[in-house]
């Protein structure tokens, strides 16, 4: 394995229970809605490591998604309560997150996913290959509490 | 270890083609790495994580933005080995 893996890990899990408002004429979750799903997680494990995109902001930074894969095990439906979990995988040149998304009752894995976001400094808009400071501070911060 | 131009060629080759699906044929040294390989500025940062596994330490290339072909890619990386030290 070449990428670096959190040794213990930091992990978020979000609850959310599916909306009707989300399902197709399948009565299942349309596809294009899971980016949401996971946004809803990343933003908890963000705020849960100190750096969440008002402190990019304000730190003279964004991280736009740049790639995301999603692969649906099992469709989602209406009213179905849900865990997901979010896991920081890298953070030194890249925040790179993968998801499982699992039935809160049973606890079958429905879906798997993971995402890439590349830092991006705000005012030169150029992609930069290394993370900033402040982020690897606050995630090494928390890798050493767990 | 230490790593020579020609060493650290066989090497990147050997990540483009894993990564990329580039052909090693393609890596020429004067090869563009965005126009004639087709690698983004997202493939890029990926290459970067990647280049971290021919050395034990983190390699931060942070004038990246300048490397333009296979040889300029080459030259920064021995720059930053030698600059940080990383083979000894």
């Amino acid at each position: 394995m070449r990428v670096k893996l959190s040794p213990k890990g930091i992990v978020q899990e979000t609850l959310l229970t599916i909306p009707f408002f989300d399902v197709d004429s399948m009565n299942i979750v349309w596809h294009g809605h899971y980016c949401k799903y996971l946004e809803l997680a990343r933003c908890e494990l963000l705020d849960k490591i100190g750096y969440n995109y008002t402190d990019m902001k304000n730190s003279g930074f964004m991280f736009p998604i740049v790639d995301m894969q999603i692969k649906y095990v099992q469709p989602l439906v209406f009213e179905q309560s849900v865990r997901i979990v979010a896991r920081l995988i890298e953070w030194e040149c890249r925040i790179k997150i993968d998801y499982k998304i699992i039935d809160d009752t049973t606890q079958q894995v429905l879906t798997k996913a993971s995402t890439v976001q590349a830092a991006v400094n705000a005012s030169t808009k150029q992609l930069q290959f290394v993370c900033p400071d402040i982020f690897i501070q606050r995630v090494n911060q928390l890798l050493a509490q767990t | 270890m230490i790593h020579t131009r020609d060493s650290l060629l066989a090497q990147i080759k050997i990540i483009l083609q894993e990564q990329f699906d580039i052909e090693p044929d393609a890596v020429q040294l004067n090869a563009r790495l965005r126009e004639d390989l087709d690698i983004d500025s997202i493939d890029a940062v990926n290459l970067m994580i990647e280049l971290k596994s021919l050395t034990a330490k983190k390699i931060a290339l942070e004038n990246f933005h300048q490397v333009k072909t296979v040889s300029d890619l080459l030259d920064a990386v021995l720059l930053f080995l030698h600059q940080n030290k990383v083979d000894e």
